[in-house]
This record gives structure tokens, C-alpha cells and sequence, in this order.
């Protein structure tokens, strides 16, 4: 400062130049000081900022046991409506996918003759928490219950513990009226190999006269099912009223009473109609 | 507290002797850094290296954290390498503050996910999953109030980081709001370097 005024005797307007420009250095110091202050307390104030890792199971969801609340919600609906006459939306594969997974969701909301959404698997592409959570995200903006099933992407990471945290088991059944859904997790490769669990789906098979909704995720001419595709077959060939839904594949196919449904993005929608011991379908396209 | 003083000597002659070395030297680390949180587990400890790229102060750390079981659901081992970048410095008064820039590398040992995966996944099925990039931006705080008390070596810093997958999701969706996803890390630096030198510390 001793510098600058003296320097200012010889030639005042370079001094008072000098002087206003180290006031504004200063000033500008300040207000960075200041807003790295205030950037650092509003973002505190927020929460969940403090992530330890992508791969961890904290889910920052309430939501446990999705599957079996939302099947209560169902035998509610269907009780005061028919459980022998009704419709129900297929959807699968968004993976991370979410404006269209909004949109379809939409669209299924502004179709009242719907009843229920089942989603065929793979909500995620990594298994990872923060997948998850904004899928659900999506789901529970449907106006009608929703199932899901798991899918390969699902069983990344601890994907799998993840799903049961927040929807259940990953083998489950339930019966509206005649209908029994079986819900069958048969996912191999990243379920470090494993076999799916056959005899569990036997026993699901048996004993029952009315229509039954086989849902998994991989069809079986699907690679991953290439060691099982024979012991599947023998399982399903001879049972009577067997409807089968996957996904997997991204690809639409039509093989009624099978059909795989196409990647969230294709925004193509099965829906199924139940009339008492009739089922038939319709692809509905969203836009 | 004799033989303690014993230990201390014989680490400072080591450290002497190792820094003699121009080779040698060069591996030894010339700051220490503990950081909670910012993806790296629940505390991450490692070791840094300073250096000068493009006239500007750069450090590459080493670190390592973990997530037990009990709080992960499954034990969870974080390998980080994070470069950065110093873009911006100025003191107020005491307070000397580093603005960086920041990205990490993350690799994370942990259930169902790999460098390369298993012989029973066909060749490029999958990208492996076990890493992450991580880009932040960093505010490095230096307090040094007092003459009698040498805190120079001592930094705390937070990083403000977003990882590679929700900056994905967030530029991909209308439906992900970015600043949702932003992370927030506090550490701590200290810096050896005075001590090889053999200045006071």
C-alpha cells in the first residue's frame, strides 16, 4: 500500500487505477468466498448427499414387499369389479429408459379398461440401487397395481436382494378367480449358473383346471436357457390353458399363447383380456 | 517414550536416506489423505503425489475404502485413483482456498461384478461393471491463524462429484434432475513434503 502511494505522488490517475483495481480483486475474493460459503451450506442443506457407494442396498425408498401389497390391491380390484373378466398391460425391459417409461405409464393410466401392469424384468442395467429407485420412481405412477418380475440386468451387483427387498420373492404365484399367475424367476448366467428351480415350477404347474400365466423373463430359446430349454419344454407341453409371457429379447414376437414383449423404448404394449376361460390379446401401440 | 523417540529417529533417517535417492524418491508419496464419503466407502485413506502440469499444481491419490457387510449388505472394496487439477487460489487473510478440478476412477470389488467376467457370459455380453468415473470439483481450505502453530501442511477439502452413471442418466432423461444426484465428500490432506525436506513441520 506504502508502494502505491508513493508511486501516486509521481502520477495520481495510474495510482487511483491501481487502487481501484486492487479494491475490486479484493471485492471479487469476497463475494467467491461468499458464494462457496453459501453453495457449500445449501447444498448441506439438502440431503442424501453423502454416498458411500453405487453398490450398497440403502435404499432411499420406504417401499418394501411391493409385489405381495400389490397383489392384495388386484384381488381388491378384481372382487369389485370380475375376477373372471378383466385386462391387464405387459410391459418389460427399460432398463434406464425412464422418459419412456413415463410415457408408457401414462398411457396405461389413461386406459381404464387395465386393471394391472405386469413388468417383465429387467428395470435396470447394472442391478444398482439408485436404477432401481428410479424406476419405482416411475412405477408408482401408475394408477393401478403393478408386479414385477426379475430380469437378468436386475440380478447384477446385489441386485438380487435389492428386488426382494423392495418387491419379494423372486418365485411367486398368485390366482385371481380361475387365473393363477406364476411368476418364475429363471434367470442362469448371472445367478452364477445356477439352474432355475424346475421342480419349484412343476409343483406351480400341476393341479390346476383354469387358465394359467407362465411370466419369466428369458424365453427359452433365449441362450442363457440353451442347457434347460428341453427340461423347461418337457415341464409346459402338456399343460392345458398355458399362456407364457417374457421379455429379454428387446424383439416383439407373436407366438400365442406365447409372446415376448419389446423394450420399453419401442413403446409397444400387449394387453391381455380375460373372459372367463377366453383370453385374448391385443398389441397396443403408445404414443 | 524413549524407544518411541528411537522409532521416530530411525523413520526420519530412513525416510532421508530413501529421499537421497532420486529413483526412490520419486515413490514416496509426499502427502497423506483420508476422505468420508464420495463413493470411495465410508472412510478412504491413501497416499498422493504432488506435481506441476501445464504451470498448474496437479496430484494424483492412491486410495482405498470399504463398506462392511453389516451396513452394504455385502462387503464392498473401493480402489480409487483420483487425479486433480488445482484451477483456482486465493487467500483471505488466514484462510487460503484451492478450487480443483477432480476425476476419479473407482473400482469396486463386490457381489456379482467384474473387470472380466465369468467363462459362462459370452464375449462382450456385458461392459464390465466393477468401474466408475467420477468427476468433481474441489474446494481445498487451509487455515493458518496463528505463527506459533504451523498448520500449513494440514488441508481440509470437499468435493462436489457426480458419477459417470447418473451424469448418463441425467443428460439421457428429462426424468433424472441432475443436481439430485450430486455427491458430496469431506477429507482431510496432510502434506509430508516439509518433512523430507527437512524443513519444520
Amino acid at each position: 500500500m506504502l508502494v502505491i502511494i508513493s508511486q501516486g505522488e509521481a502520477n495520481p490517475s495510474r495510482n487511483k487505477q491501481k487502487v481501484i483495481k486492487t479494491l475490486l480483486k479484493k471485492t471479487i475474493t469476497k463475494i467467491k468466498s461468499y458464494l462457496i460459503i453459501m453453495l457449500a451450506i445449501s447444498i448441506l442443506s439438502g440431503c442424501n448427499l453423502f454416498r458411500f457407494s453405487p453398490y450398497d442396498d440403502d435404499l432411499q425408498t420406504d417401499v418394501r414387499n411391493s409385489n405381495k401389497k400389490n397383489i392384495s390391491k388386484i384381488l381388491t380390484i378384481l372382487s369389485e369389479t370380475s375376477t373372471d373378466s378383466f385386462a391387464f398391460a405387459l410391459i418389460s425391459d427399460s432398463h434406464s429408459d425412464y422418459d419412456d417409461l413415463h410415457d408408457v405409464v401414462k398411457w396405461i393410466n389413461n386406459n381404464k379398461n387395465i386393471k394391472f401392469t405386469l413388468f417383465l424384468g429387467d428395470q435396470t442395467d447394472f442391478g444398482l440401487k439408485f436404477e432401481f429407485e428410479n424406476t419405482l420412481k416411475e412405477l408408482k405412477e401408475l394408477n393401478i397395481p403393478f408386479i414385477t418380475i426379475i430380469g437378468n440386468h436386475d440380478y447384477l451387483s446385489q441386485g438380487k436382494s435389492l428386488f426382494e427387498k423392495l418387491y419379494g420373492e423372486t418365485n411367486f404365484t398368485f390366482s385371481a378367480g380361475s387365473n393363477k399367475f406364476i411368476c418364475f424367476d429363471n434367470i442362469v448366467w448371472e445367478n452364477n449358473n445356477k439352474k432355475p428351480d424346475f421342480e419349484w415350477l412343476r409343483n406351480e404347474l400341476n393341479y390346476h383346471s383354469g387358465n394359467i400365466f407362465l411370466l419369466s423373463h428369458i424365453p427359452e430359446e433365449s441362450e442363457p436357457m440353451s442347457d434347460y430349454r428341453l427340461e423347461y419344454n418337457s415341464l409346459i407341453e402338456d399343460i392345458p390353458n398355458l399362456y407364457r409371457f417374457h421379455g429379454h429379447t428387446h424383439r416383439f414376437r407373436d407366438e400365442w399363447p406365447k409372446l415376448t414383449t419389446c423394450e420399453i423404448t419401442k413403446k409397444i404394449i400387449p394387453v391381455i383380456y380375460v373372459q372367463g376361460s377366453a383370453v385374448y390379446y391385443s398389441i397396443e401401440e403408445c404414443e | 517414550m524413549k524407544s518411541m523417540n528411537k522409532a521416530m529417529i530411525l523413520i526420519i533417517i530412513l525416510q532421508r536416506v530413501i529421499y537421497a535417492d532420486s529413483f526412490f524418491s520419486k515413490l514416496i508419496p509426499d502427502h497423506i489423505v483420508t476422505q468420508f464419503a464420495g463413493n470411495q466407502g465410508i472412510i478412504s485413506s491413501g497416499i498422493g503425489y504432488s506435481h506441476e502440469l501445464f504451470k498448474r499444481e496437479t496430484n494424483t491419490k492412491i486410495m482405498y475404502g470399504f463398506m462392511p457387510e453389516s451396513i452394504a449388505g455385502t462387503d464392498i472394496h473401493i480402489f480409487c485413483l483420483k487425479r486433480s487439477t488445482c484451477i483456482n487460489e486465493y487467500k483471505l487473510g488466514a484462510l487460503s482456498v484451492k478450487t480443483s478440478l477432480k476425476l476419479s476412477v473407482l473400482l469396486s470389488i463386490t457381489e456379482n461384478t467384474y473387470i472380466s467376467w465369468p467363462e459362462h457370459f459370452p464375449e462382450g455380453y456385458y461392459f464390465p461393471n466393477a468401474f466408475h468415473l467420477q468427476p468433481s470439483l474441489g474446494f481445498s481450505f487451509n487455515f493458518n491463524p496463528s505463527s506459533n502453530i504451523n498448520l500449513n501442511n494440514v488441508w481440509i477439502y470437499t468435493d462436489l462429484g457426480i458419477l459417470d452413471m447418473h451424469l448418463y442418466h441425467s443428460i439421457k432423461t428429462d426424468r433424472i434432475n441432475i443436481l439430485g444426484n450430486i455427491n458430496l465428500s469431506l477429507g482431510l490432506v496432510y502434506y509430508l513434503q516439509d518433512l523430507y525436506s527437512g524443513d519444520d513441520v
